[in-house]
């Protein structure tokens, strides 16, 4: 499993669940780049849904106001903020994800 | 120890709930509304957490399940959920909800809530009155002798069965208000799937038991039974109802003593 950081200190006993964590939203941004592709707004919002419920806990919490910015994209059927949201959450991972 | 059921689906909210959770609390995870049901039914718990997106439905639903069955809560329901708007709140609240947690939230939060919620359980038990007397009618709830008031210092026992028992209980403590046969099967025997014919049996013989002069089981069509004194409508408050007791919440139609 690759190296995470997070963004902001977390209590030690959250920290060795910080690399699930950031495997599970890989996933799911593998997934939003397919809803994406097809359009599928109501996928786009249940993802972003349980992204901006449980990013903050385990030490992101930019990683929540995307997902917050993006769950309204995605209710509005806004597919280019979705699209920009999408983007800038891949970007974010990456940033703590260390090889 | 404090028995929690945690119904939520999202395995990262999972992890940290079991962190914060069980060095304190008893907790069983259930991860949606068709399992959670089945720990509802074949266990007792104090609090339940509940999340409102789950794989087979909204959280919300078991909430109004439990109030449209108008089951006596035996545990606390706390919603946790990501639905943080006021609509949402208000909504799980009115559904039957006694706190409403939005994701994400702060571990110490959740712990200072449930601790109150614990507070408030504790309060409620100690408030348990042994005694309830609706009309002429006695119920000891310690050892749930029912007698009824005949005169000036006269009492008449009346022999309840258990199933007997529970009815009553159940009537008198939603006085006046029309409980369905569904309801009174799930309290007596804890079960939904139930004939509901088998209710009307032992309402028949409950109703000739207490039938000693105030109070009256009364049917209403496609509503179930209630409570009722003989010449007064269901709506009316009886003026025969005593006023509340000392530490008695004042919206109770009977009174409780220790």
């Amino acid at each position: 499993m690759e190296t995470v950081k997070t963004e902001v200190q977390i209590d030690s006993d959250i920290q060795e669940f910080v690399p699930r964590f950031c495997q599970s939203r890989k996933s799911d941004l593998e997934n939003l780049s397919k809803q994406l592709a097809s359009g599928d707004f109501t996928g786009i919002a249940k993802i972003a849904h349980v992204i901006k419920g449980v990013s903050r806990p385990y030490g992101f919490p930019t990683l929540e106001k995307l997902a917050v910015d993006l769950e309204k994209a995605a209710l509005a059927n806004d597919s280019a903020t979705c699209a920009s949201m999408y983007q800038k959450m891949n970007d974010y991972l990456k940033k703590y994800t260390i090889n | 120890m404090t028995k929690i059921l945690v119904i939520e689906d999202n395995i990262e909210t999972q992890y940290l709930l079991k962190k914060i959770l069980v060095p304190t609390y008893d907790v069983t995870m259930a991860s949606d509304l068709k399992s959670a049901w089945e720990c509802i039914e074949s266990q007792d718990w104090d609090i339940v957490i509940l999340d409102r997106s789950l794989p087979d439905g909204d959280g919300l639903e078991l909430c109004l399940k439990l109030k449209k069955l108008n089951l006596e809560y035996k545990f606390s329901i706390v919603m946790l959920t990501a639905y943080g708007e006021l609509d949402e709140k208000i909504k799980g609240l009115s559904a039957g909800a006694d706190d409403y947690v939005v994701k994400p939230f702060e571990p110490r939060e959740l712990l200072a809530r449930l601790e109150a919620i614990q507070r408030r359980r504790m309060a409620t038990s100690n408030n348990f009155h042994s005694t309830i007397n609706l009309a002429n009618l006695i119920i000891n709830m310690e050892t749930h002798a029912v007698s009824a008031r005949t005169g000036k210092d006269q009492t008449t026992s009346i022999d309840l069965t258990p199933i007997e028992f529970k009815i009553l209980l159940t009537l008198v403590k939603n006085y006046g208000k029309e409980i369905s046969r569904e309801s009174l099967v799930q309290v007596v025997w804890d079960k939904i799937n139930l004939s509901e014919r088998n209710i009307d049996t032992h309402v028949c013989h409950l109703r000739k038991k207490i039938n000693l002069g105030q109070l009256a089981i009364k049917n209403r069509r496609n509503k179930g039974y209630y409570l009722t004194r003989e010449e007064q409508p269901s709506t009316q408050t009886p003026a025969f109802m005593t006023a509340a007791a000392t530490n008695t919440p004042s919206t109770l139609p009977y009174s409780e003593r220790n």
